[in-house]
């Protein structure tokens, strides 16, 4: 059977456009190669180590099967690639944060500052053409201004007290801080006012403290009504539900556990190659071919250049995997004598924008990942003879892994410690990349990814806008009343993965064209983090990622099936809609 | 002299993982093997990554049980070792590495290869104190030896640039992020905690929760931004 549209992959883009083509009536089989959660409340402990141990917990990347082991990727240099496999992707342990990416990263861009940002690497289009779709997305999740906890007022205070303005817009101009703009429902009810919320009595953020294991709150609430708008919560129950709630519309088929292997393709003589379908395997080695008029690789910024690669679809420019960017992240903790609450609440509610450097956001943690991140460093051991990396204190009181005593008295009460993460908005650089292992490593789904960051090599900006955040991050901690600072200086720590298969206004140095259309094969589109053309100027990727989706999917529909346009025309229907929630009910989703 | 067994993880096979992929593994591996004496039979190993790995989390948050006393750090309160962290790095180190090839056809999990690194450096760090209760050096050594062990560890990746490059970097983050999880509280198979968590208590975390009361309001009473 020839499908009208064939989406590799349900994580924080694919489900998108298949949730948008979907609506209008097209035939769209998704394939997700990790499992699908249908009962979180009831199959997520949301125990860090049950949940996160990156290898073993059910958020990882890996099939349902947790006795099976976890998908493996070469990493040869001190480095993680933190992602989540999954209906949901990793969006399941994302924290919403939906920013806009900065102007200077979008051609046509003439302010002042504009020779601060990675201008070689622009999208290969203005703002303003992205505008819509970033408001169509923002609608649909919906996007909303975060609440306040008590570690959001100590963040909102210290970025005070270094005398940031405070931005009241969807897009700062200059430095300032601001609640986050993101995707959890706000509290309403008992959300966020005791300790046992339920639904719905309570509605959105429940304040419970676990974006990164997954959001099922509040209890009993259908599944588009939890709080968090990872894709299993917004997009994927808009698109197994478009025919409730779409005039015309015609619900997406979704295949959990089924690992595409390969793209197929065709060729007619003197022509260029044209995607024809794909290959996957169920669990046990069952094997399937499907045909399609379109193919969408979603697959994530680590899968989607192995996939094509492994695929042997044409790498001429040789920028297939490269370019990969991931916001250089830092951690930053300040230790307090008052409560600062950190591991309750949404995650990460508050930020600050340094457009042309990145960005600082906090972030909340429980108790076993507050561990992690302060005993994560590529600085070596606090106090001993320091490693080759070149970062240095930034006005912290120390820099590298916390150890023994030193962990110990960190670690003392998880509420009195306020977090602040580094977003670097760092360059693209070519050496930076995810290829096949070179020795011939292979999993069942064929050569394994290796992927290469020479953290320590970075581009002079990047550096430079690194270590310009982490003192910006300590002085805010400073001001905030912190009586320790410690600076973490991770290794690649990859929790934004983005541009390896990027975008851009030249087919030199890039993998997709300005429509996100693979440049060497015709029928391919692309519609996940690594089609980002550049950092995103530090700012947290899945929002843009899902405009350039919607682009994407109207780009289809019109060049493809004769559909027309919707974006400007009409307005978006929101996840939580009513119809949705029916259908949601109805159909035990 | 009776045969060696060959070892690989306990539940997983280890796939098509390719033996010439771990080259200059084995010969780091092989080396920690020609150094701590050999691969030892089965029994052996579980002992001497137990306690290599007990003494990483004994290291890292160091509580009253036997290894923070043989090292000599020690606290009033239950630390690391408690929690099961040396736990938690095992079966995630043989889960991330179901296999290392050595020196010959012999392939060890992954917290085995690692178990046999951290005994080499303890006994290029302290012969002599590498004797002692327990079965891998590394548990011997004081607060301060296993410090730089760690130290040499991080400064001079024995595995760089090879595919489990980021395996050692990770070790004291495992044994962190262990330490004040669930740990071995959890008991998986009946989906329920058996006890508090050593490291909840450490550090004050109140555990699971479906929500709590800490909603102060919005910003400046902003509940939207302008467009």
């Amino acid at each position: 059977m020839m499908r009208d549209v064939i989406v590799i992959g349900c994580g924080g883009g694919g489900p998108v456009v298949a949730k948008e083509l979907a609506e209008r009536g097209l035939d769209v089989l998704v394939l997700e190669g990790g499992p699908r959660f249908p009962d979180p409340e009831r199959e997520w402990s949301r125990l860090e180590n049950d949940a996160n141990n990156p290898i073993t917990g059910y958020l990882r990347v890996g099939p349902s099967d947790r006795s099976r082991p976890a998908y493996p990727r070469s990493l040869p240099q001190d480095s993680f690639v933190w992602q989540v496999s999954g209906v949901g992707g990793t969006t399941l342990h994302y924290y919403g944060n939906c920013p806009r990416a900065p102007l200077g990263t979008f051609s046509g861009y003439a302010g002042a500052d504009r020779d601060n940002y990675d201008r070689a690497h622009a999208f290969p289009f203005t703002y303003d053409d992205l505008l819509p779709y970033y408001e169509w997305v923002e609608a649909t999740l919906p996007v909303q201004t975060a609440a306040m906890g008590t570690k959001e007022a100590k963040f909102f205070s210290g970025a005070e007290g270094i005398g940031l303005p405070v931005n009241t817009r969807k897009q700062p101009t200059q430095p300032s801080f601001r609640p986050q703009e993101n995707a959890i429902l706000q509290p309403q009810g008992t959300a966020g006012r005791v300790e046992d919320p339920v639904y719905p009595d309570a509605q959105g953020c429940t304040f419970c403290g676990h974006c990164f294991q997954g959001c099922s709150m509040p209890s009993r609430a259908p599944r588009n009504l939890k709080a968090k708008r990872s894709t299993d919560n917004s997009y994927v129950p808009m698109m197994l539900t478009a025919d409730a709630w779409a005039s015309g519309g015609r619900s997406a088929e979704l295949i959990a556990d089924a690992f595409v292997q390969k793209i197929h393709t065709t060729t007619a003589l003197g022509g260029k190659p044209r995607a024809t379908g794909v290959t996957y395997e169920l669990p046990g080695g069952e094997k399937h071919r499907v045909e399609a008029k379109i193919v969408v690789l979603a697959a994530g910024a680590v899968e989607s250049p192995r996939l094509w690669l492994n695929s042997k679809l044409p790498n001429q420019n040789d920028w297939v995997g490269r370019g990969f960017t991931d916001h250089h992240l830092d951690w930053i903790v300040g230790t307090f004598d008052e409560r600062t609450e950190s591991s309750k609440g949404a995650s990460s509610s508050a930020r600050a924008d340094f457009p042309g450097y990145g960005g600082l956001e906090n972030g909340g943690l429980p108790s076993g990942l507050q561990a992690f991140a302060e005993t994560y460093s590529d600085s070596g051991i606090v106090g001993a003879r320091k490693n080759a990396s070149p970062a240095t204190l930034q006005g912290a009181d120390t820099i590298g892994r916390l150890v023994g005593r030193d962990l110990l008295e960190a670690m003392s009460d998880v509420n009195r410690v306020l977090n602040v993460l580094v977003l670097t908005d760092d360059d693209v650089e070519r050496s930076n990349r995810v290829r096949l292992e070179p020795v011939s490593l292979a999993d069942t789904n064929g050569t394994i990814p290796r992927v290469e960051v020479q953290h320590r090599k970075r581009s002079a900006r990047t550096f430079r806008n690194r270590e310009f955040l982490a003192g910006r991050a300590v002085q805010l901690l400073r001001a905030a009343g912190a009586k320790k600072v410690h600076r973490m200086d991770w290794p690649p720590l990859i929790l934004h993965g983005q541009s390896t298969m990027r975008m851009g206004t030249s087919a030199a140095d890039s993998v997709a064209d300005e429509w996100a259309q693979a440049r060497a094969v015709d029928g391919l589109y692309l519609a996940d983090n690594s089609v980002l053309a550049n950092g995103v100027g530090g700012a947290n990727p899945t929002l843009t990622t899902q405009a350039i989706a919607t682009r994407t999917a109207e780009r289809i529909f019109t060049q493809h099936f004769g559909g027309e346009a919707w974006v400007r025309t009409s307005a978006p229907v929101c996840s939580i809609d009513d119809r949705i929630t029916a259908a949601v009910i109805a159909r035990g989703l | 002299m009776p045969s060696r067994p060959t070892l690989h993880a306990a539940s997983d096979p280890p796939g098509r993982l390719d033996r010439r992929g771990f080259l200059a593994t084995a010969a780091v591996v092989g080396g920690a093997l020609v150094v701590a004496g050999g691969l030892p039979d089965e029994a052996e190993a579980a002992s001497l990554v137990l306690d290599g790995f007990n003494g990483l989390a004994a290291f890292v948050v160091p509580g009253f049980d036997p290894y923070s006393v043989r090292q000599g750090v020690t606290t009033k309160r239950a630390g690391g070792v408690d929690n099961g962290a040396g736990e938690v790095v095992i079966k995630t180190l043989d889960r991330a590495i179901p296999a290392v090839v050595g020196e010959t056809d012999l392939s060890v999990p992954g917290a085995l290869a690692y178990a046999l690194l951290l005994k080499s450096y303890a006994l290029s760090v302290s012969p002599l104190r590498s004797i002692g209760p327990f079965s891998n050096a590394f548990a011997n050594l004081t607060w301060q030896q296993k410090r730089e062990v760690l130290i040499r560890l991080d400064a001079a990746p024995p595995l760089e640039n090879t595919q489990i490059t980021f395996a050692g970097n990770a070790l004291i983050t495992l044994a962190g992020f262990g330490a004040y999880t669930e740990g071995t509280a959890w008991d998986a198979s009946q989906r329920r905690l058996t006890s508090l968590p050593v490291g909840w208590t450490l550090s004050k975390y109140q555990g699971v929760s479906n929500g709590h009361a800490d909603l102060i309001g919005y910003y400046g009473g902003r509940t939207e931004v302008e467009a």
